[in-house]
């Protein structure tokens, strides 16, 4: 999800047409330079042409009515607003409805910034209006993100519900994220279980094998840790699923061996089944694959202080004015452009 | 189906009472509209019985505006309230010592000098301060004499007074934040579409120490950090990693020597565990309270521990940033492990959506039980 910002002159006659192109070079010209220009890295300004080729991966355009004054001799296209047929699209209205949810739901992940939900969850709305199971489904993945488990619930619900229903896997991967963090863990155990052990003629026919899914393996760990400490008086049952929870995670470990999450619940499940060595060995590595935060946090700290178009695309939900001084549509008067301040 | 809760919540109300008890105090946060990132901190108060006549006083701290903004009018100090016994106060801040303006953050009470009344600490930003308990509503800075004033360019937060070596005298660990200036803070364009400036996000300031000061008993404190282990540095980049905002001593294996939780934003928390000897080891991972289930960090804010069980089983609440839960970590059969039992507890469906910072178990019905 990208937003551009632009100002239609108040003077404008008459429909604006918005041409948007999606294109592809392999390396940008600052990249270019620092591989080619020796002064470039000792901080010269570009010294060196980006002649990589450019390839177009998607283009579209939209006509927009421009809204008068009422009376306003000038208009050609009316007192007020008038409609501008859309051209016809390739892809079907739901589809449509349903990317642009998807781009609003996953911009931005960490802390406040965790995307733009309030508008992903209207876009679903529209897939849910047009007959698509997709909808619900997603407005569920919307809630679930948002902390909304009931809303989540009663959203998978709906979809489970829609006719042609959502397939049986997705629905039992998310009502199985929602049921662990809600508590119902017994429930959680048996829709995550599904999800990773059914073989269903239509997982066969579409391909879909998640058994060796270490999310899918993780969150069924999860579960079944979660259900071990509620064994603490009785420390048999909870042995055995602390065993199952170990097993499930060496399942993921077998997939990603870096796996963070694998790495950590070992670690605190070998604690608790007396295994210290083991439980030794996991947190180790769990240390090892662990982002540092800090030095990835002064990293971008330094680069946004250094950079002023880095600052400003740094943050997960941000607007590019295309009439920015320096863009390099526009007239050359500004200079600075990208990286060097 | 968890199991089945063994008695119906209570429906209990709170009224809000404070303008009848006669507390008019109004936190300043200097606010103006840089969005400059401690005016989204701080706030703090405790009940201390400063004059020691049975029943319990309240103290505020406060910010105030920034020093190169025209100052505040009334000046927004640090306000006491006298309790006159029957639940009513009464503002006793001029002329107590602590009519006095600067940006604090929190507080400790304790008495560092064991002369039976309570002494304040006060953190802030860019200067800490102790106040002396001189009696008769009267305080004195002694932060100077005292050497806790911090280097002067700290961001400190959560604080307590603790006696970590159990020679009769209270200690002091004073949290840090973040290395911050305004300078800092205004290098980078923090923004939120559509409206303009908005408060950063402490990924993008580097990490800092805590504070320990060891209690000489002269009315002197020394700095013992470095020695006493719980200067945590990158292992790789050696630089400090702490973000701290909630501290809590508390003795996590009952061998009669406090140690120390210390809840970290967006960096893992620490577990200080007292070496007997004035030096700690930090065991946040070994404990299991370093990390959340999927072994990453948390904005990990307010912090408090009790026996909420009514048995020996120790409970460390952690209140977590929006759409993180609460963390309930609770004490297992083997010493010195930690399970966060959050979801099974309850506590962590129901704290989910809610930007958590202050956190604390009470027993608000009075059923004997720590809510």
């Amino acid at each position: 999800m990208v937003h551009y910002t632009f100002s239609v002159p108040p003077d404008c006659p008459g429909p604006v047409r918005i041409e948007a192109r999606l294109n592809y070079r392999k390396f940008d010209t600052i990249y270019v330079n620092h591989i080619k220009d020796p002064d470039y890295r000792k901080g010269a300004a570009f010294g060196v042409t980006n002649d990589l080729p450019i390839t177009r991966i998607a283009e579209d355009q939209l006509v927009l009515p421009v809204a008068r004054e009422m009376g306003d001799p000038k208009s050609d296209i009316g007192d007020n607003e008038s409609e501008v047929p859309a051209p016809p699209f390739g892809i079907v209205e739901w589809q449509r409805w349903n990317d642009y949810g998807i781009g609003l739901l996953l911009e931005g992940n960490q802390g406040s910034e965790k995307g733009e939900l309030i508008q992903a969850a209207a876009a679903f709305r529209e897939v849910e209006r047009l007959g698509r199971w997709d909808g619900p489904v997603n407005q569920a993945r919307v809630f679930f993100k948002e902390g909304r488990l009931d809303d989540a619930v009663h959203a998978l619900q709906r979809a489970a519900a829609a006719d042609p229903p959502a397939p049986r896997w997705l629905v039992a991967w998310f009502t199985g994220l929602v049921n662990k963090q809600n508590g119902y863990l017994d429930q959680a155990i048996a829709d995550l279980r599904s999800v990773v052990e059914d073989r269903s003629e239509a997982m066969v026919a579409r391909g879909l094998d998640f058994s060796r899914d270490y999310l899918a393996l993780n969150e069924l760990g999860q579960t079944l840790f979660e259900r071990a400490k509620q064994e603490r008086e009785d420390p048999e049952s909870q042995r055995r699923f602390l065993e199952r929870a170990r097993d499930r995670f060496h399942q993921a470990l077998a997939e990603d061996g870096e796996n963070l999450t694998a790495h950590h619940n070992l670690a605190l499940i070998e604690t608790q089944l007396g295994n210290d060595t083991a439980a030794e060995e996991h947190r180790r590595l769990h240390e090892k694959f662990r982002p540092d935060d800090n030095a990835r946090d002064r990293a971008v700290n330094l680069e946004r202080r250094r950079n002023p178009a880095a600052d400003h695309a740094a943050q997960s939900v941000v607007l590019y004015p295309l009439q920015r001084r320096g863009a390099f549509e526009l007239p050359a008067e500004a200079s600075v452009v990208a990286a060097r301040p | 189906m968890p199991p089945s809760a063994v008695s119906e919540i209570p429906a209990v109300r709170f009224t809000d009472i404070t303008r009848e008890a006669g507390i008019t105090f109004t936190h300043n946060s200097g606010a103006y509209g840089d969005k400059l990132l401690p005016e989204s901190m701080g706030g703090s108060v405790a009940f201390l019985d400063f004059d020691a006549d049975g029943d319990q006083d309240l103290f505020f701290v406060n910010s105030c505006n920034w020093s190169w903004r025209e100052p505040a009018e009334p000046p927004s100090t640090q306000a006491l309230y006298e309790n006159d016994g029957s639940g009513h106060f009464r503002d006793v801040t001029a002329g107590s010592g602590l009519d006095v303006v600067f940006y604090g953050q929190g507080c400790a009470v304790g008495d560092y000098d064991n002369d039976g009344l309570p002494d304040l600490f006060i953190s802030a930003v860019h200067g800490n301060r102790l106040y002396h308990n001189l009696g008769h509503g009267k305080f004195v800075d002694v932060t100077q004499e005292a050497g806790v004033g911090g280097s002067g360019q700290d961001w400190s937060t959560s604080c307590a007074f603790l006696d970590v070596d159990n020679d009769g005298r209270l200690d002091l660990f004073v949290c840090n934040y973040v290395q911050w200036s305004r300078e800092i803070d205004m290098e980078v364009g923090y923004k939120l579409v559509g409206i303009g400036r908005a408060y950063g996000q402490p990924r993008d300031f580097p990490g800092t120490f805590p504070f320990l000061y060891h209690n000489e008993g002269n009315g002197r404190f020394v700095d013992v950090s470095k020695w006493a282990g719980v200067q945590v540095k990158n292992p790789i980049t050696g630089v400090p990693m702490a973000k701290s905002l909630g501290v809590a001593p508390v003795d996590l294996d009952a061998d009669g020597w406090l140690d120390l939780v210390v809840a970290n934003d967006t960096v893992q928390n620490y577990v200080f565990h007292n070496n007997h000897d004035g030096t700690f080891a930090e065991i946040g991972a070994l404990s299991g309270i370093a990390f959340d289930s999927y072994g990453q960090t948390r904005g990990a804010m307010g912090i408090d521990t009790a026996r909420f069980r009514n048995d020996d089983t120790l409970g460390i609440a952690i209140g977590n940033f929006a759409n993180e839960m609460t963390a309930l970590y609770v004490s297992q059969r083997k010493e010195l492990t930690f399970a966060d039992e959050a979801i099974i507890e309850g506590v962590g469906p129901a704290s989910r959506m809610l930007l958590k910072f202050g956190i604390f178990f009470f027993d608000y019905d009075l059923d004997g039980r720590l809510t």
